[in-house]
């Protein structure tokens, strides 16, 4: 009787050990496809209005890096105040959403004003992050590449919903920053589908000479929605920095190009883009949890799955009609 | 034409121009004395012990891969494709090139070089047709598979280099290559002429096969069938397969060239510099591999402006270790530097066009 109960409780610890395991990815995964999702988000604004933006992966770069500083010297400056300590966090997101829309302003002005070569451009502002964070975090932080740890991020619910059995861990145990962003996610599906400004948004990208003679200003809502694509990336670089609690030097590891993958494999709309990414997530994921194969074959998930993906098991993948040629009146 | 042309050349001077003066500008602001920071390179440059040919011959070595990354750019580019593969190819191009260097050690020299150096483009080669098969026969992004394909190279070589290939100890480095498969440097070079140059340049005869990847390069994109219908399909994909172009072939031939000239970056590195493949160095000079964007953009897509392009870019970079050694301001600003004239070169490129076009039209 009790080798019967013996047996029966080991059964039941391995059951809850791999309850828990698979918790952890399926959480693992949601957290990792979260940064990916608002760059995807991001360029999906962007490339629906006709102007692509390969320039997410260098504004999550400079913007996980504000983050990160901006959250630091406050901390360090009101250190006397656990108020402020637990505000910091939230003014370097802020900080960081701030930066990314002004970088992906300089972006705008070289597509749509200067009508230069928007990939190029993107190009350009990538490469200009990546220099412009290693050299600064050189001068803040005396080492080109890493700055020290936060010791206060934005910390994850834990409250009694948690304890929920099944579901619990697996829905209320995410920073709020995730809600946010999945609510981001539906605003975007609405605001791109259900209003007024994204059916402009739309329409600009698809045929610009209508919108135009129906009096909409073509340069001004391509500017909104690049506008929107950075602070979107930007959040997405806060997210991804605050997670580490720390910025890597290129810590980005191509994920606005991933990001770009996923939003084409959600052929531009947003809840298409979501399911993408919890696949890049999940390859995120894999990448730092599976142990059967060596280091550097798991580092290549991601890009392998990115490449994948994008050899067509996609269907035909249409972008908007008039993506990436300047408008002339 | 001619004054399109003109207009390129000027909008390149001048964005170089601009970019020297918002980089006095940040200097400026980080709160270094530019006239100081000039100071102390022009002396960084005078106290060498060899002086000018030291400098000169760093430059010039510089300037040799950038060339080659150059061209790989421009070619892909006139074809209207964006090769931003260039780390991942010329990575596994250096790879393919170490192997075939210290595999055969049986051959002689005037086999076993060029045979490294043709390994070296097959690497090359075979990481840029990749990206162009599956743009030309599915439309994916070349941008996106080029640039999975660079980190997809670092893991790759990583895990062959530690695993399979190892030489003894711990740095990630292969075994040497055979002596006979070495390039001989321009010290040993001139040496044979009574001519002296200093040793420790790693400037080798690299330099001369970019020059004539120079040549080759505009000979073949101006001067052939191949070069014409790789630029048709660059200025319009659709007119070009109305008239009868096999635009799908053309992708994939653009990107294997593309990818041939940045495999032959390789070749600077392990047969003249390194005479291994060492993995953590590879990831760091494989780097030019991006400056190539910036150096094809300011020579205007064009070989010859490549040439002067490149020559700026190396000199840059031979700055940058300067600056690193005599200044206090580290060397990433040469980084931001490329990002500065890349947005400079592009939108004075545009102005430029469209300024001349208008003229025309009033013109007619």
């Amino acid at each position: 009787m009790k080798f019967l109960k013996e047996k029966s409780f080991q059964k039941g610890k391995r059951m809850n050990e791999l309850y828990l395991y698979v918790i952890e990815i399926l959480s693992g995964t949601l957290r990792m496809s979260i940064p990916l999702l608002l760059a995807a988000l991001g360029g999906l604004f962007s490339e629906r209005s006709g102007v692509i933006n390969i320039a997410l992966e260098g504004i999550m770069l400079i913007s996980a890096f504000t983050t990160i500083t901006t959250t630091y010297f406050l901390s360090q400056t009101f250190s006397y105040n656990s108020f402020f300590i637990n505000l910091a966090p939230w003014l370097g997101v802020f900080s960081g959403i701030v930066v990314g829309s002004l970088t992906a302003t300089l972006h705008g002005f070289i597509s749509i004003t200067v009508k230069g070569e928007q990939i190029v451009s993107g190009l350009a502002i990538n490469i200009l992050a990546s220099g412009i964070t290693q050299y600064l975090c050189l001068i803040f932080f005396q080492s080109s590449s890493n700055t020290p740890m936060l010791s206060q991020t934005i910390p994850p619910f834990s409250c009694w919903l948690t304890k929920i059995p099944l579901l619990g861990l697996l829905l209320f145990s995410y920073s709020p920053l995730v809600y946010i962003s999945l609510i981001i996610l539906v605003f975007s599906h609405l605001l791109l589908f259900n209003t007024p400004l994204g059916l402009r948004i739309r329409a600009v990208g698809e045929h610009p000479q209508a919108a135009d003679t129906l009096g909409i200003n073509v340069s001004k809502i391509r500017y909104i929605a690049v506008i929107i694509s950075g602070a979107l990336a930007g959040l997405g670089g806060a997210i991804l920095a605050l997670e580490s609690a720390q910025f890597v030097q290129n810590m980005t590891a191509g994920r606005g190009y991933i990001a770009l993958a996923a939003m084409i494999f959600g052929k531009w709309t947003p809840l298409g883009s979501f399911l993408a990414c919890t696949i890049f997530g999940f390859a995120n994921k894999l990448q730092i949890s599976i142990r059967i194969i060596p280091t550097q074959f798991a580092q290549m998930i991601p890009y392998l799955t990115t490449i994948i993906i994008l050899t067509g098991f996609v269907g035909k993948a249409t972008p908007p009609k008039e993506i990436g040629k300047p408008y002339e009146k | 034409m001619k004054k399109l042309l003109l207009a390129q050349i000027i909008a390149s001077i001048l964005a170089v121009l601009c970019s020297f003066i918002v980089i006095i500008l940040f200097i400026t602001l980080i709160g270094e004395n530019p006239l100081k920071v000039t100071l102390s390179l022009w002396n960084g440059i005078l106290e060498d012990k060899d002086g000018i040919l030291n400098d000169l011959g760093y430059i010039l070595y510089y300037t040799t891969t950038l060339i080659l990354s150059g061209l790989a750019v421009a070619f892909a580019f006139r074809g209207g494709l964006f090769n931003i593969g260039g780390q991942g190819q010329i990575i596994i191009g250096s790879f393919l090139c170490a192997v075939g260097g210290f595999t055969f050690k049986n051959l002689p020299s005037f086999l076993l070089i060029p045979f490294s150096i043709f390994l070296s483009a097959l690497g090359g080669a075979i990481w840029a047709l990749i990206p162009g098969i599956l743009k030309a026969k599915r439309g994916s992004h070349e941008v996106i598979n080029t640039i999975m394909l660079n980190f997809i190279a670092i893991a790759i070589t990583d895990f062959l280099v530690n695993n399979i290939f190892k030489s003894y100890g711990q740095t990630p480095q292969t075994e040497e290559i055979a002596i006979q498969a070495r390039i001989p440097r321009f010290s040993e070079l001139l040496g044979y002429f009574g001519i002296y140059f200093p040793k420790s340049v790693p400037l080798n005869l690299t330099f001369l096969l970019a020059l004539l990847m120079i040549w080759a390069t505009y000979y073949i994109l101006f001067k052939t069938k191949y070069g014409y219908e790789i630029r048709a399909v660059g200025y319009n994909k659709d007119a070009s397969f109305y008239g009868g172009i096999n635009v799908s072939s053309n992708i994939i031939l653009t990107m294997m060239i593309s990818g041939i000239l940045y495999g032959l970056v390789g070749v600077d590195f392990i047969l003249g510099y390194q005479y291994r493949f060492r993995q953590d160095v590879a990831i760091s000079y494989s780097a030019t591999g991006f400056l190539g964007i910036a150096v094809s953009l300011l020579g205007q897509n064009h070989p010859f402006g490549i040439f002067f392009s490149a020559l700026l870019f190396g000199t840059l970079s031979h700055m940058g270790i300067l600056f690193e050694l005599n200044t206090s301001i580290s060397k990433d600003i040469i980084l931001i530097l490329q990002g500065i004239i890349i947005i400079f070169v592009v939108s004075l490129n545009e102005i430029f066009k469209r300024k001349i076009l208008s003229k025309r039209k009033k013109d007619e």
